[in-house]
């Protein structure tokens, strides 16, 4: 009975340093690799687009003896000076309509030297410059694409010759405006 | 995420020697239980700085592509416009750390798809990674992925992302 308990007994102490040693290697594990995740991200936006609304036109006028100027502000309004005298008619800013990404800040750049309108009769010329752009920006601003479009006027002045340098008819010219993304 | 906890290399061998024989009545057993312990590196542990980010992006009708370059941050294009204005374009980072020199290996996906809700098609991202081959002698090194984003042409506007996982294990 006694040896029976022995064997019984030895075999216990066996069992115990098994349980020890997967103890071990439960608690004291160490590691040799690691995992993470990340995330990639792109934002691809609307192409910006531009289209002319209304062409800048400073509409009817006569020079008189002296000429002088005519300027239009990008909220419409017309002035002159020196002896240009003003008709009626149609006059209006130039304005652009932009669409794009919404919220997206978009800078113009306003041509920064002269622009000529020529009158294809006679051959005859006048000069627009100061060109400006509605809330006071100037030559080169920034808008933003508030709900992904916005509407931009812009102003200009016209140098009017005497009656002699530009003769009664029409004068046309183009003019490039850019419009791009910050 | 997914890992194998004992790094611990533990073995355990138990030689049992029964001497059956029974002398004067008795029966003896004897255990004997041999444990060896190889050296083992400290845990190794990558954490994520920050993802990938190709910033904002205006497509063109040619297919294009932004890419990263991980080991120097710098950003090249071709067929697309990146915007400058709040543009962050970066790798993405992960600190690792370890056991002092020891040799890494990296598993991540060569390509992933970034999907935007709603939208198709997707664009596909290849990534790359810094070179990095162990950690330095202060057991510490940072991975960094960056990679070539495929813009399709006119590829529709919208918020693109996509998940993969970086696995790093000692070689």
């Amino acid at each position: 009975m006694s040896d029976n308990l022995r064997v019984m007994r030895s075999g216990k102490i066996g069992l115990t340093v098994i349980v020890l040693a997967v103890i071990n290697l439960t608690t004291g594990g160490l590691y040799a690799q690691s995992s993470v995740e990340a995330t990639a991200i792109a934002e691809v936006v609307d192409v910006l687009k531009a289209s002319e609304v209304h062409s800048l036109n400073f509409g009817k006028f006569t020079p008189e003896e002296q000429g002088g100027e005519i300027i239009i502000t990008p909220d419409g309004v017309r002035r002159s000076n020196g002896t240009v005298s003003l008709s009626g008619g149609i006059f209006n800013p130039a304005s652009f309509q932009l669409f794009g990404q919404p919220d997206a800040p978009v800078s113009i750049l306003l041509p920064q030297s002269t622009v000529v309108l020529t009158n294809s009769i006679t051959g005859k010329q006048m000069e627009v410059y100061d060109w400006t752009i509605g809330g006071g920006i100037s030559l080169m601003g920034t808008v933003v694409l508030t709900k992904g479009s916005a509407i931009m006027n812009i102003g200009a002045t016209l140098k009017v010759g005497t009656i002699s340098d530009n003769p009664v008819g029409q004068y046309s010219g183009s003019y490039i405006i850019i419009f791009s993304y910050n | 995420m997914k890992e194998i906890k004992p790094a611990i290399y533990l073995f355990i061998t138990a030689l049992f020697l029964f001497c059956g024989g029974e002398v004067a009545g008795q029966t003896t057993s004897e255990y004997t239980a041999r444990i060896i312990k190889k050296p083992t590196a400290p845990s190794l542990v990558i954490t994520k700085n920050n993802d990938i980010e190709f910033g904002s992006i205006i497509p063109s009708a040619t297919s294009g592509s932004v890419t990263i370059n991980p080991d120097t941050d710098v950003v090249t294009s071709s067929n697309v416009t990146l915007l400058t204005s709040g543009a962050i374009r970066k790798s993405a980072s992960f600190n690792i750390s370890g056991g002092a020199n020891q040799s890494l290996t990296f598993v991540f996906p060569a390509t992933i798809q970034l999907s935007a809700p709603g939208v198709s098609p997707k664009m596909t991202y290849d990534l790359t990674k810094n070179n990095i081959t162990k950690l330095n002698q202060s057991g510490t090194a940072t991975l960094k992925i960056g990679g070539t984003l495929s813009v399709g042409a006119n590829q529709p506007p919208g918020s693109y992302t996509g998940t993969f996982q970086v696995t790093v294990n000692y070689n």
